[in-house]
């Protein structure tokens, strides 16, 4: 079964790691016809479509859970949304099989909308999209380096309401490359608070055309 | 909302989910409809805080009445506090992110000494006066303390309204509800106070005085007013089964120290081992019943979905059903996937049919605690087990598959010689030949056998309560020698801060004095002083220094039988005659056996008529 879900609000603060045991939980007070994995330390055999950052929220996270009986996605939902806690609501679900190594190999983009009170960042996004090159230090387990971060940048636009900066923004987001969008905020508006929601994952078809990776996901059921 | 304050600063602090809340079974409430809003507040860290049976059970008792409301509120770690600080950001709860200033009753509980400096840190961040006087100038929330520590509540009677002696369950409620009255009813603090200080269990310092004769030494705390009670007794609830226990507990996000179901099975303890202080002061020993047990677990793990559950309490072993409770809890928890974990067990405890059972399960370390080396140092401490009953169990469970063994010990007991730190090596030693005497193809592979050695504190209320402790430098030699002699293959060896130590005596039997010596530390920078990166022993020196006193005047001081003790006017219900007999008893290496075997006339039979099992 996969399964989309938001995680929201004082969601956003904790860690994925958290998220598995949360999402674990809730299975089992819900009562879901889950598998367990084998070994002393059993657990649900659960995965996730990518990790989401602590800090930022999120209205289109993907989680796949092998299922050891039958149960409808209609029943799925009533089920797991009746025991989790404000802020993480599953949106839809589908029977797939064995979807998530699949669905992550699909991924190509995600997409944020982003909110800076109190700052306008229009001058900024303006300065950088008339870039070509934008270099910025990615930093990943092992090592820290210079990259350049233009062209992962697929879409972004930004308005300024008086109050605060909207943004919304598409960012590559593949098994091989990902900018995120902390990376891109800070490059743009270094020190400025924002809350960043991730609004939709995206595969592309053949044909080159962008769909929704969930929608993508199902297709391959 | 204060939240939108706060939010800003997560992103810069280390596991920010310890300050977001919103946890499953949380409770939500309108504050349209509360009468009194509590603030539970634990002076630690979340993890340990959350970690802590007492809050579970008084945050459930509470909220299950309409009108009142407790939140929770925990200390934020060094980086939090400095964001908060430099953003003028109050100390909050975690259900409404309410500044804790606005509640009516703020309450910590007092789990250990060594959080007092968290206590005076909250209530500062909180922007709440530190004495009962400016509070009352300012009309600020009560501050009430309760928990163990609060047995000796002296050193920290200049900053608190009132401490709650004993059992919370019964007390708390009175509070409120007390509390509610008087303010629909309007009056004074102080009768309010009063009021209070009239009803079982409570003490409001403010209305004793503490006394000292001509050489410094303390001479007894004092009633200032007759119509306020001369001596204090603790609170206990005779029936367990009766009393309030949640059915549901919240889920943290963000692991913490005791991530798991928790199901107490009982109260107190029967075995007398002189160190303990626990082991007095929740006397008499109560049980819950199998029934109402398995009904708590059923409900409590529908709720939670935790993959595991353990059974509490001060020696679970002894548990009259544990056999039964076990393969019950087994048998109807087991297909989903539940691991039954039972945490300090003693040596002596029936031990083989329970392994079984829960190595069906999971397989949790096996934890012994023979606390002394020699036979004799066990007899003065009243640890009654022998290496031979080590030796069977560690060999049961080498049997049954476990390779994993911890043995605490304690240094630094009245009596102690080297010849006894020797017998902690041989006791080491005892349990590696056990394991290598089953065969290799029934052993498991890793035997991991971690020794560690905490260092003895003198605590109110226990035979040795009288006791000095060692000084630091007799504490290092002894873990030096320790060190030496537990260099053995597959024998890990770990040892407490003996500076910790030292000052937690202090506080463990320290008088009104150490008020100052508190604030002084507090001002020093003192705070989570049990963490050891956070520990400033310097500024502690210096704070005791600043008030004219030392820690060793309180930790090393040998206190006559008969001298008037800090704690005298609580009443725990073990009698001092009964101490001083233990006392005596544990110098001349005499043993008392469990009192399920024989009344050793504790005091308690008379403080509440009934309850006591003992040699009925």
């Amino acid at each position: 079964m996969i399964a989309e879900f938001e995680k929201m609000g004082r969601m956003s603060w904790f860690s994925h790691l958290d998220l598995q045991n949360t999402m674990q939980r809730a299975m089992r007070r819900a009562g879901l016809p889950v598998r367990y994995s084998q070994g002393f330390n059993p657990h649900v055999n659960l995965a996730f479509a990518t990790a989401l950052s602590v800090g930022l929220q999120s209205r289109c996270e993907i989680l796949d859970v092998e299922l050891a009986g039958e149960i409808s996605p209609e029943e799925f939902l009533t089920r797991i949304n009746a025991v989790l806690p404000e802020g993480l609501k599953c949106s839809r679900a589908a029977l797939v099989e064995d979807a998530a190594p699949a669905l992550m190999a699909l991924m190509t983009e995600a997409e944020y909308a982003v909110e800076a009170p109190g700052a306008d960042l229009s001058a900024a996004v303006e300065g950088f999209l008339a870039l070509e090159e934008v270099m910025a230090e990615k930093k990943s387990k092992s090592k820290t380096r210079m990259v350049n971060i233009r062209p992962m940048v697929h879409a972004l636009d930004c308005a300024f309401d008086g109050e605060k900066s909207v943004l919304t923004m598409i960012l590559e987001q593949t098994n091989a490359n990902c900018l995120k969008p902390e990376l891109l905020l800070q490059t743009l508006a270094p020190g400025v608070f924002c809350r960043i929601v991730r609004t939709g994952f995206y595969a592309r078809k053949q044909d080159g055309a962008r769909v929704g990776l969930f929608e993508a996901g199902m297709d391959k059921a | 909302m204060l939240y939108d304050r706060i939010e800003p600063l997560l992103a810069g602090v280390s596991k920010p989910a310890r300050y977001t809340g919103g946890e499953v079974n949380m409770v939500k409430k309108e504050l349209d409809g509360i009468d009194v809003r509590f603030a539970f507040c634990f002076p630690d860290t979340y993890e340990v805080g959350m970690s802590h049976l007492g809050m579970k059970i008084l945050y459930h008792i509470l909220n299950k009445r309409e009108n009142f409301y407790c939140e929770r509120v925990f200390a934020p770690w060094a980086d939090m506090e400095a964001a908060m600080r430099q953003n003028g950001v109050p100390l909050f709860s975690l259900e409404t992110f309410s500044p804790v200033a606005d509640f009516d009753i703020v309450g910590f509980t007092l789990q250990y000494e060594m959080s007092y400096t968290n206590v005076l840190n909250m209530l500062d961040l909180a922007g709440i006066p530190m004495t009962g006087s400016e509070r009352d100038a300012a009309n600020a929330p009560f501050v009430v303390c309760g928990g163990p520590c609060a047995f000796n509540p002296e050193p920290l009677a200049d900053f608190v309204d009132l401490f709650m002696v004993g059992d919370g369950e019964e007390q708390i409620l009175e509070l409120c509800e007390h509390y509610d009255a008087w303010k629909k009813r309007g009056g004074t603090r102080e009768e309010f106070l009063l009021e209070m200080a009239n009803i079982e269990g409570n003490y409001v310092p403010r209305f004793y005085e503490s006394a000292y004769d001509e050489n410094g030494e303390f001479a007894g705390v004092r009633r200032l007013r007759d119509d306020v009670p001369a001596r204090i007794r603790k609170r206990c609830i005779p029936d367990l089964d009766s009393a309030d226990y949640p059915d549901r507990i919240i889920v943290p996000f963000t692991e913490i120290v005791h991530d798991r179901v928790m199901l107490e099975v009982a109260r107190g303890c029967t075995r007398g081992c002189r160190f303990c202080q626990a082991g007095m002061l929740y006397r008499p020993q109560r049980e819950r019943s199998l029934d109402k047990l398995l009904e708590l677990a059923r409900k409590l793990l529908g709720s939670t979905g935790y993959e595991e559950m353990s059974l509490s309490s001060l020696s679970t072993g002894d548990y009259s059903h544990l056999p039964e409770l076990a393969r019950k809890l087994v048998q109807e928890h087991g297909c989903n996937k539940v691991a039954i974990s039972l945490p300090s067990l003693r040596i002596d405890s029936v031990l083989g049919e329970t392994l079984e059972q829960t190595q069906q399960i999971r397989k949790t370390g096996l934890t012994f605690a023979p606390e002394a080396g020699t036979q004799r140092l066990r007899d003065v401490i009243n640890k009654g087990v022998t290496e031979q009953q080590l030796r069977e169990s560690v060999h049961d469970a080498f049997e049954k598959g476990w390779s994993a063994v911890k043995l605490y010990t304690m240094i630094g007991l009245p009596t102690e010689t080297d010849e006894d730190l020797d017998g902690i090596r041989g006791l080491a030693q005892a349990v590696l030949d056990e394991y290598f005497s089953v065969p290799k193809e029934v052993r498991q592979k890793g035997l991991r056998v971690s020794v560690s050695a905490s260092s003895f504190v003198p605590k109110p209320f226990t035979p040795f309560q009288w006791e000095p402790q060692n000084t630091i430098e007799e504490l290092e030699r002894k873990q030096k020698l320790l060190r030496e002699k537990l260099h053995l293959r597959s024998v890990t060896f770990s040892w407490h801060e003996p500076h910790l130590s030292f000052l937690e005596a202090a506080f463990a039997r320290g008088d009104r004095r150490l008020c100052g010596v508190l604030l002084a530390a507090w001002k020093r920078g003192c705070r989570f002083d049990g963490w050891t990166e956070e520990f400033k022993f310097d500024a502690w020196m210096a704070a005791f220094a600043d008030c004219g006193l030392t820690c060793e005047q309180f930790a090393h001081k040998r206190y006559d039988l008969d001298a008037p003790l800090p704690w005298d006017h609580i009443d725990a219900g073990v009698t001092k005659e009964f101490l001083q007999r233990e006392w005596k008893k544990a110098l001349a290496a005499q043993t008392s056996p469990d009192c399920r075997i024989k009344c050793h006339g504790c005091g308690m039979k008379q403080f509440i008529k009934g309850v006591c099992k003992s040699c009925e």
